[in-house]
């Protein structure tokens, strides 16, 4: 929100929400890289703090969700102030989706059971698309943090690169089981990472959408057009 | 359909410009908000509906108000015939120095002759649809008075349909009303549109947003913008707009 309102309390309340939204999408962030960081290294201890992390993240959601209500109610908001409080409802949802992501790769981390049972090639890969994840995850909460519509529409050509890339490794980790059937179980683990990995580039750009309907008032999702 | 068409409308009270080449087709049987900052001409334009203006010989209005076909401001007709089709109320209840009965009957003794029980069928469906009969059915004779600042005002809302109006204008009717009184006349008004055109001039954007069909935002004499309710509260298009319903007006 650039202009300010009559009541200045107003605007404290909208930037305090944006705030915490911010705060709690580097927190999903940190969390995304802590994951990939688990898997290079196979670090049973960082994976305890990725479950004990997700905890605090659920909780913020709820905070955050309290503080669209409150300002509803105190506020009746409308227009883009509306749409606003509107988007970061539904942002702290999607980014408590995408902490459920890490979660989910950290089990398989798990499952996987130590170091060495990964290719180095498909390791690198990986990698890789963790990295793109992460990279989005920040351009779209940054986009979020200055309502900025122009990176935006960007963010959701990063996620299509993110998918181009996802299909690669799928074809990949597919060609592989066929060659070698017993490798069966490390790749199905893999292939659950890498959708996951996938799925963050997908909740960021969700955000991104977000951004363009709090600025333009126009709702992008589900339109590939506009998409 | 539209019931009245505003053309080109100018106002001026002596030298001052009030209302610039006002142009809008209100609506038939749909409640019309306007809003707008004091001194914006949001009531002024209401004035000029029924030439409220007509006794100040200082004020004049250029332009088209047309309704059922006739320009309202060229028409020499008796302005007391046109306020009976298009009646009013004001910010503070005004009712008469009579009887709760006599304030609904005095209005309707002007345009018809009717006999007794038909008055009083009259009266008895004037103040149901104003939702206070059942409140006052019992004290029909008592003053206007007496009555609390919310009846007194759905008092004044049922004097004006009783005479059966096309078009019902509305100056900020709740403003001096508690929030009970204003749910009251609010759930009013929305009942008043299946039979009436009706237009509300309001400071609380949540009433206009609450309810209204169409909303008009106005600055310094001009229409900035008019579009649906919803779109406007929503998704203006004007920043001006945008900037004075999420209060960044300055």
């Amino acid at each position: 929100m650039t202009d300010k309102h009559l009541s200045t309390h107003f605007d404290k309340d909208l930037k305090l929400l944006l705030d915490k939204l911010i705060f709690m999408g580097n927190s999903v962030e940190l969390q995304l890289q802590r994951t990939m960081s688990a898997l290079s290294n196979a670090n049973e201890d960082a994976l305890e703090e990725i479950f004990q992390t997700e905890q605090k993240i659920d909780a913020m959601e709820i905070t955050i969700d309290q503080g669209c209500s409150e300002v509803i109610v105190m506020r009746q908001p409308v227009a883009r102030d509306l749409r606003f409080v509107l988007a970061v409802s539904k942002a702290v949802a999607i980014l408590e989706r995408a902490a459920d992501e890490t979660i989910r790769i950290a089990k398989r981390i798990r499952s996987l059971g130590g170091e060495n049972v990964i290719n180095p090639a498909d390791m690198a890969n990986i990698m890789h698309l963790g990295e793109m994840a992460g990279v989005i995850l920040k351009h779209a909460l940054d986009a979020f943090a200055n309502m900025d519509a122009k990176n935006a529409s960007e963010i959701m050509l990063e996620d299509k690169a993110i998918n181009m890339e996802f299909y690669n490794l799928r074809d990949n980790f597919m060609k592989a089981i066929k060659e070698n059937p017993e490798s069966i179980t490390v790749y199905l683990d893999l292939l659950v990472i890498v959708k996951a990995l996938e799925r963050v580039g997908d909740y960021a750009k969700k955000i991104a959408e977000f951004i363009v309907y709090v600025v333009q008032g126009t709702d992008v999702r589900h339109n590939k057009e506009k998409a | 359909m539209s019931k009245l068409t505003v053309r080109d409308l100018n106002f001026y009270y002596a030298d001052f410009h009030a209302l610039k080449n006002i142009s809008l087709e209100i609506p038939e049987k749909m409640v019309t908000a306007f809003i707008g900052p004091s001194g914006c001409g949001k009531s002024t334009l209401l004035r000029t509906f029924n030439q409220m203006y007509a006794l100040y010989p200082e004020q004049s209005a250029t332009g088209e108000v047309i309704m059922n076909g006739v320009n309202l401001l060229n028409n020499k007709q008796d302005v007391a015939l046109l306020r009976a089709k298009i009646g009013m109320v004001f910010q503070k209840p005004t009712p008469f120095p009579m009887s709760i009965y006599d304030n609904i009957a005095f209005g309707i003794k002007l345009y018809e002759r009717l006999s007794r029980s038909e008055l009083d069928l009259r009266v008895e469906s004037a103040l149901t649809r104003a939702a206070l009969w059942h409140e006052v059915k019992d004290k029909l004779n008592q003053s206007g008075y007496s009555l609390s600042g919310g009846q007194q005002q759905r008092l004044c809302i049922a004097r004006g349909i009783a005479i059966e109006p096309e078009i019902l204008l509305l100056d900020e009717p709740c403003s001096a009303l508690d929030p009970i009184s204003t749910a009251k006349i609010e759930e009013l008004i929305t009942e008043l549109k299946k039979d009436y055109t009706v237009v509300i001039v309001t400071h609380n954007m949540q009433q206009a947003a609450r309810c209204s069909d169409f909303t008009a935002y106005m600055y310094l004499g001009e229409l900035m913008e008019f579009g649906e309710t919803q779109q406007i509260f929503v998704k203006p298009t004007r920043k001006e707009t945008e900037d004075y319903i999420t209060g960044r007006f300055g």
